[in-house]
């Protein structure tokens, strides 16, 4: 039963993953917008993190696929959510009136209850596949 | 036992080893599109907007017009703000007023000043977001609209 809860979540996740990373590559001035609208980061790193991080969110999002890469995968993309989780919550302390840059243009103006349930949703399904990912090889090999 | 921890140790590199391919495979289309895009932050990149991707704008756009009272009277883009250094405490409550969240401000001035750049800055420093400049001021938006 375990194995196909794995992959169907590992699948939604992927995809998920893979869109969100599309949408961005395709528009990097929006993306970078959105990043330096955080106040978090130098218009310089902004720069290429709005280069970087959607081609990151593609691969890791290939890499859940492929089970051979799905625990990495599934560590870089945990690793991912808490920084975007950081990065959210920081600017709602803040006060600040921004776009989220989840998905581009398309996520529009930042509803932060919302994004925060849904980047928790997903940080749980990545911690899942990262833990119960590792006890599935290990049963594997012995 | 020694077999077991072998094995975990074995696991735990492979998986970390996998997360740098995946990681360092993530830069090989980001350099490819950093070549087109420029490695630095091109001067327009962190405020400009040209007028042909403010009017494709799908949300209702805050005009401020950061030139001197006289030249605003004597024409400006319709709807929008008269903010400068010198009106600033006079007329931030107007655009207070016009600003709602996922409303885009877009600041201009005459072509080639750099007076809109610095009211974006000082509307930005209130925490309004995003703050942009039209590319081209005032005349961009005559050029385009000849007779207004």
């Amino acid at each position: 039963v375990k194995a196909p809860v794995q992959s169907s979540i590992a699948v939604i996740l992927a995809l998920f993953f893979i869109y969100a990373g599309i949408i961005k590559a395709s528009d990097r001035s929006a993306f970078y917008h959105d990043i330096r609208s955080y106040h978090l980061v130098s218009d310089e790193l902004a720069w290429y993190l709005a280069h970087y991080l959607p081609w990151l969110e593609i691969s890791t999002g290939f890499g859940l696929i492929w089970k051979g890469t799905r625990n990495s995968a599934s560590i870089l993309i945990v690793a991912l959510l808490i920084i975007f989780t950081g990065a959210i919550s920081s600017a709602w302390g803040r006060g600040l009136n921004i776009e989220c840059g989840c998905f581009g243009k398309a996520s529009s103006v930042l509803s932060y209850p919302w994004i925060l349930v849904r980047d928790i949703a997903l940080l749980l399904a990545a911690l899942y596949l990262a833990v119960f990912g590792y006890s599935k090889i290990k049963v594997d090999n012995d | 036992m020694a077999t077991d921890m072998l094995r975990m140790v074995v696991m735990y590199k492979r998986t970390g080893i996998y997360a740098l391919l995946l990681a360092a495979l993530a830069c090989i289309p980001a350099a490819i599109q950093l070549g087109f895009d420029g490695f630095t932050v091109p001067v327009s990149m962190p405020f400009g907007v040209t007028l042909e991707e403010a009017l494709k704008e799908p949300n209702p756009v805050v005009w401020v017009d950061a030139r001197p009272e006289d030249m605003f009277k004597t024409g400006h883009i319709p709807g929008a703000l008269n903010l400068n250094r010198t009106n600033w405490g006079k007329s931030l409550s107007q655009l207070f007023g016009c600003y709602a969240p996922g409303k885009e401000v877009i600041v201009y001035c005459s072509a080639g000043c750099a007076e809109s750049e610095e009211i974006a800055k000082q509307i930005r420093n209130l925490g309004l977001e995003p703050v942009l400049v039209l590319v081209g001021g005032f005349d961009a938006w005559q050029k385009a609209n000849p007779g207004s």
